[in-house]
């Protein structure tokens, strides 16, 4: 039996962005966030295709589409209805003679166990296989490519005239719709509501660190916390409390950061206090506000790769990593 | 005995560097005697920058010389986000504040908008009056 997997990520098309800010703002980090950005120091997408090889589903095509495309094509789907990147995916599956085509849309976070699934899927005998959580439809399907080879049309168009089967999923489903849910997934990946596992030693109860990363002896530290690949907590830093601070991060002296996401390659700086919100890039979405501020000052929050830390010479100086050098 | 004067500050949309040396200027000279309550309205803010923070601290300082108080009015969700992200909510509220039911006197918002000099010249900003 062999099996291959297309995922599609979803664009915003141009002109589709609402007038709103915060909305902006939000689409802007999903669309980002599935295939570049990392959440416990691996992007969605690295870990949907990690997932799949476990399963051993070692052939995965990710096209990108758009966002407002129907993941499945209604039984009332007109014809002409092209979608290349689909399209060409599949008829290379369907000459490869692949026996199943999974179909995942990364828009949510899901734990589903696609082995299950597809044992499912074969054991009921069904064309297509779609998975269904207790609040909706979630983006994942299974479908037999013999079922779409034999259509005239277009495969989208074959695949609206398959029986379709309902597989039920009653794990953990993050549809990531709302900024926050970004910062929930994270969360629960910490406190091990969901399979999102930190990427990283865990070196004490509750604190996970990736390679390369430093956190100063005069730093306070209480998990579930998380500390990507190459990220520094300087001198007097309060961490606490789901916390992830993404790869290539520094949080400058004195900062007190506590139940936040902050993303890969941000720059806090001195004497901050960093609760209960998101910082990307030189934004901060604070949570129980719900409201985005943009930072234009580097020696508050920046990207961590062009912001200068005034500190940072001294700590090294007072560790004496000058010196040894 | 001399009696206090209330100010009240309408803060523009965006407190950068401009509007900050202008509150300044204008606070400046508005203080007629000791004990002056200055009543900060940052309810319009959206955007404020480490200028309007320090701006913000100087005003603190200027009239705690005199004896004076300092109290945050109205703060948009976005003041309150910076003014928590670097922990001066919690400097002004450690600042004596005076009674809610005082009488209080707005200064024109003009008054520390990002404008023109001209504008500025026109000198668009109320007397405050003693209460």
């Amino acid at each position: 039996m062999r099996i291959a997997a297309i995922i599609s990520l979803p664009t915003q098309q141009n002109g589709e962005a609402s007038s709103d800010d915060a909305r902006l703002q939000t689409t802007s980090l999903s669309t980002r966030s599935y295939a570049s950005l990392e959440i416990l120091g691996q992007t969605l997408l690295d870990r949907l295709i990690c997932n799949l090889k476990d399963f051993g589903i070692q052939d995965c095509t990710v096209i990108s589409e758009d966002a407002n495309r129907p993941f499945l094509p209604s039984r009332t789907a007109p014809d002409g209805v092209l979608v290349s990147g689909w399209e060409n995916a599949v008829a290379s599956y369907v000459l490869q003679g692949v026996d199943y085509l999974l179909l995942v849309r990364l828009k949510t976070y899901n734990d589903i166990d696609y082995g299950d699934m597809i044992r499912f899927h074969t054991e009921t005998k069904s064309a297509l296989t779609q998975a269904h959580a207790s609040d909706g439809l979630i983006d994942v399907a299974v479908v037999n490519t013999s079922s779409l080879a034999a259509a005239d049309a277009s495969y989208w168009q074959a695949l609206s005239g398959l029986q379709q089967r309902r597989y039920a999923f009653r794990g953990y489903v993050n549809r990531l719709s709302e900024l926050s849910d970004f910062h929930r997934l994270a969360n629960d990946g910490l406190y091990g509501r969901c399979n999102l596992a930190p990427i990283g030693e865990q070196t004490r109860e509750w604190v996970w660190r990736a390679q390369g990363s430093e956190i100063d002896d005069s730093a306070v530290v209480t998990g579930p916390v998380f500390i990507g690949t190459g990220s520094r907590i300087a001198a007097c830093c309060t961490i606490s409390g789901g916390v992830a601070v993404e790869r290539n991060c520094e949080v400058d002296c004195g900062t007190v950061v506590q139940d936040s996401w902050i993303t890969q390659n941000t720059y806090l700086g001195v004497a901050l206090d960093v609760r209960r919100s998101i910082v990307t890039g030189n934004q901060l979405f604070k949570l129980d506000r719900n409201v985005a501020i943009s930072i234009d000052d580097d020696h508050l929050i920046a990207n961590a790769l062009k912001s200068v830390s005034y500190f940072s010479g001294l700590s090294n100086f007072l560790r004496g990593t000058e010196r040894a050098a | 005995m001399e009696r206090s004067s209330t100010i009240v500050v309408k803060l523009p949309e965006v407190f950068g560097a401009k509007a900050a040396r202008k509150l300044g200027r204008e606070l400046k000279s508005k203080f007629t005697n000791a004990n002056p309550h200055v009543v900060l309205d940052l309810s319009r803010v959206k955007k404020i920058d480490s200028k309007g923070l320090e701006a913000l601290l100087s005003c603190m300082e200027e009239v705690a010389k005199q004896d004076g108080a300092v109290q945050f009015g109205r703060v948009s969700p976005e003041a309150a986000t910076m003014l928590e992200l670097t922990r001066m909510d919690r400097l002004f509220d450690k600042f004596p504040s005076f009674p809610v039911e005082a009488p209080a006197f707005t200064l024109a918002p003009e008054a520390v908008a990002e404008e023109s000099q001209t504008t500025e010249a026109k000198g668009s900003v109320q007397v405050p009056v003693a209460a």
